[in-house]
């Protein structure tokens, strides 16, 4: 089944490029540290606003920082954030909406209307508030607030998923068998609800990715002297006219890195639950 | 296109289809496999001929040829010859086909539910077949259509011109489909599965129905259909489908009463009638994937006659009885 | 074993909505009021067309479904108000479509094992009920869709005997398979019902199927038992007209 799955997948050109770009900038990210040529840190007062040069590849900023070494580290943190609020996402997401579409009744009532509600909301809004009020908030509690406001979507899908496996007759027969209800749920129902899931996860890491660096260009995400692409835009915004590359290599940065996550899920859906 | 367009009558008892050595291939990435390999088969004007046969033997592939529904990406005719009142059609390009669908050549589906469309009225979807055509001496479409709807047994034509499809059962639907079919008074119907979807009492009466319309029409029509009890019923000739190739061929009534080839005795001997009891004698084994047909006669594997050329070359076919069979143990012509 | 199934005064109703945005709902009769009686090791067929409430039969007393009125037992127990595991020890079934009621992502080990008792949950013994349905222990370790149709169905006889159950309920087991596989399951079902003495229900729309493998039969028509007896006898002089009318529909075989 595997070997059909991959088969697929490569003859996807645009996902393989997605992957391969994950991969690159992953292992990246994971040798950041050995990786940039200058601490991040840095400040060589000297040697503010260059633009790109042999020393410097990406120029420096305002405060003569190596603007490559900084968008090292900010990668790191940029996939870290955008892995880690994924995943409490769709954790949260997958094991509400197994419950709402598997127990029906009043749970699932509940359940819906508090997806109805989180819906509801202007996500960005309600996070600007949420990291305002903390005031200077660690790059956890960024993760921690994209995540607890982005599974309503998935949560929706899944039970979608799950009302129209409930009736399948393997269903019905695991039932018969009189197996209880978690096995019937998390063995036999969640293999088969997977593959949406999958492909709403990979989407899930762009967009949380572009969520933060939003906040961290407002000021609200990952706070000074901690690099990230978002609040090196901040500083390209103030110096757009004499410094470009502080605009440019971010914003690239982040449209390639989203754009590979957004290619890697269609190729993913195409590969798990391809519509001719 | 000059023959088909006026319709000039048919030449008498002369063959309306004539299918030789037809092989239908499927293409699926760099790989191909044959559906349907080296058939032979003809239907002449006014007969019913009936295609029987298993998941996978093709039957349906070989009904779509016919009116050349093949999928043009996925497919392609890689043998044989294949024609249509005397015009070779398996070159026809689209538009040729589209000249003899649903004047002369007419299909009606397995599942009339999904070949209807939800959203519009039967009215609607039976007056777009109609007015296809010039009026009948300036017949109003309305009037045609509830003729039509009379010639298949549905008689408040009113409320059904006005109802959807899901307001229906499934047998008025089916009875809709073939009114569709038949508004222009095609020369031959495809009919694939027609009855498998329908109870039992419903499947009586669309068989006696389809039978009726035939003679009355004096059309020519090709059954599709994996239930052989229903053979003898509705058509003079049957054609006994296995991995692809027509293995077994003659008059319904010698096809069923002293069949030629193993798979054909195997299989009627091992239906379950209402008189039959106990253990019941089986073909051992399953038909092979249209993807992988074994070498030789496909059905050696299962074969309890099997001898030594059977699995090396695949039966050419030949006269056994009073029909035609592809098998081994009857001397070639 | 050895339990007998009374069913009585069964009955069912739901609400159907209309078609239409504002159209009133209709009040569904899928049961009225059926009763029977099946001894221990019998073989009983249910035979309609669809409407005639025999898959709700087989829903109500398989637990997927509530009945709202009348009782049915299998020996002491009620099984309208059974547990879910206490009724997987005594009933069954096998469903329609070898393709639906095997989980396509699991391995066909993993979900026979799930269905033999704790007691005797061993591969030696998986491998026995394998052998039993005609397949090999090897297809333990494959996906549903490495194997056939029939092959899937001859699986789902297995995880379902595997409980070892006083009563298998088969809804139309063969209707969705090929025409020379169906006989091989016909006659699988027969021998393993002598072997093991399970009692069986048999709901088919095929009289020919129930003819071959129930020695009782009861046609149902709009959720009622409109003629019940013997195969043989209901087959030669069938009382009721709707009898009578299937009997007609069956397409007759031999010239």
């Amino acid at each position: 089944m595997l070997r059909l799955y991959w088969k697929r997948f490569l003859s996807n050109p645009l996902a393989v490029a997605g992957a391969l770009v994950i991969v690159a900038l992953a292992v990246s990210g994971l040798a950041a540290p050995s990786l940039a040529p200058m601490d991040p840190l840095a400040q060589d007062l000297f040697a503010r606003l260059k633009g790109p040069s042999a020393a410097h590849w990406f120029g420096t900023d305002e405060l003569g920082r190596d603007v490559f070494s900084r968008m090292i580290a900010g990668l790191r943190v940029s996939l870290l954030i955008g892995f880690m609020s994924a995943f409490i996402s769709i954790s949260i997401g997958t094991v509400l909406g197994l419950i709402a579409g598997y127990w029906r009744g009043w749970v699932d009532a509940i359940l819906m209307r508090v997806v109805d509600i989180v819906l509801c909301f202007p996500t960005l809004f309600l996070i600007l508030m949420i990291l305002a009020v903390l005031d200077k908030p660690s790059i956890y509690m960024v993760m921690a607030v994209i995540g607890l406001t982005s599974w309503a979507g998935l949560a929706r899908m899944v039970r979608g998923e799950v009302l129209s496996m409930r009736e399948r007759d393997f269903i019905l027969v695991a039932r018969g068998l009189g197996l209880s209800t978690p096995r019937i749920m998390l063995v036999h129902l969640l293999p088969n609800v997977i593959s949406p899931v999958i492909v709403a996860a990979t989407l899930t890491v762009g967009a949380a990715i572009l969520t933060e660096s939003g906040l961290s260009f407002l000021g609200l995400g990952v706070q000074p002297p901690l690099p990230s692409w978002g609040n090196i835009l901040t500083s390209g915004k103030d110096f757009i006219h004499v410094a470009w590359w502080l605009s440019l290599f971010p914003g690239l940065a982040i449209l390639v890195t989203v754009l590979a996550f957004n290619l890697l899920g269609e190729g993913l859906r195409d590969v798990l639950d391809p519509r001719l | 296109m000059t023959k088909t367009d006026n319709l000039a009558p048919l030449s008498v008892g002369g063959d309306l289809v004539s299918v030789q050595g037809l092989t239908v291939e499927y293409i699926s990435g760099k790989s191909a496999f044959a559906a349907v390999r080296e058939a032979n088969l003809t239907i002449r004007a006014g007969e019913t001929v009936a295609l029987v046969g298993e998941s996978g033997c093709g039957k349906t592939t070989l009904a779509l040829s016919l009116i050349g529904l093949l999928p043009s990406k996925q497919s392609r005719i890689t043998a044989g010859s294949l024609s249509f009142d005397g015009q070779d059609m398996r070159a026809a390009s689209n538009d040729d086909w589209r000249i003899l669908r649903g004047r002369r050549i007419a299909m009606v589906f397995q599942d009339p539910f999904a070949a209807l469309n939800p959203v519009l009225t039967i009215g609607h979807q039976l007056g777009e077949t109609i007015e296809l055509d010039s009026p009948k001496d300036g017949e109003p479409p309305k009037a045609r259509a509830a003729e039509l709807l009379k010639m298949v047994q549905l008689d408040e034509s009113e409320r059904i011109l006005r109802s959807y499809p899901h307001q229906m059962s499934g047998g008025q639907r089916q009875r809709v489909m073939i009114a569709m079919a038949l508004a222009r008074r095609p020369d031959l119907l495809i009919a694939d599965e027609p009855t498998t979807a329908l109870d039992v009492t419903i499947q009586d009466e669309i068989v006696k129905l389809l039978r009726r319309l035939q003679e009355e029409l004096r059309m020519a029509m090709l059954f599709v259909t994996h239930n052989v009890g229903l053979v003898q019923q509705i058509a003079a000739r049957t054609a006994v489908m296995y991995a692809g190739r027509i293995v077994e061929h003659g008059s319904s009534a010698s096809v069923l009463s002293d069949p030629q080839h193993p798979y054909t005795q195997g299989l009627l001997k091992s239906l379950p009638t209402l008189t039959s009891r106990g253990t019941l004698p089986i073909l051992e084994g399953q038909p092979p994937e249209p993807a992988h047909v074994p070498p030789g006669c496909a059905f050696h594997p299962r074969c309890p006659r099997r001898f030594e050329p059977c699995d090396k070359v695949d039966p050419a076919e030949r006269p056994s009885g009073s029909s035609l069979t592809r098998c081994h143990l009857y001397p070639e012509q | 074993m050895n339990l007998e199934l009374i069913v009585d005064n069964l009955s069912k109703t739901y609400t159907a909505e209309s078609g239409a945005l504002f159209g009133a709902s209709t009040k569904v009769h899928a049961l009225k009021n059926v009763g029977f009686r099946l001894a221990p090791g019998q073989s009983l067929g249910i035979v309609g067309e669809s409407g005639s409430g025999k898959t709700t039969l087989a829903k109500v007393l398989a637990g997927f479904a509530d009945a709202d009125g009348g009782t049915a037992r299998l020996g002491d127990h009620n099984l309208l108000s059974i547990r879910r595991h206490q009724r997987a020890r005594l009933l069954q079934m096998v469903f329609q479509d070898p393709f639906g009621s095997v989980n396509p992502k699991l391995l066909l080990g993993t979900q026979l094992r799930e269905a033999m008792p704790d007691s005797d949950n061993t591969s030696l013994a998986a491998n026995e009920l394998m052998a039993t349905v005609g397949l090999s222990g090897d297809h333990l370790a494959r996906y549903p869709h490495q194997i056939s149709g029939g092959q899937r169905q001859r699986f789902a006889i297995a995880r379902a005997l595997a409980a070892r159950p006083s009563l298998l309920i088969a809804d139309e087991p063969v209707s969705s398979l090929d025409l020379s596989v169906q006989a091989q399951i016909i006659n699988l079902l027969n021998s393993l019902r002598r072997e093991r003495g399970f009692s069986q229900i048999v709901i088919a729309h095929d009289l020919a199927v129930i003819a071959n493998t129930c020695e009782n039969v009861i046609v149902m028509k709009d959720g009622a038992a409109v003629e019940a007896g013997p195969v043989s006898d209901v087959l030669a002089k069938p009382s009721h007209a709707y009898t009578r009318r299937l009997l007609a529909a069956v397409p007759i075989m031999k010239p």
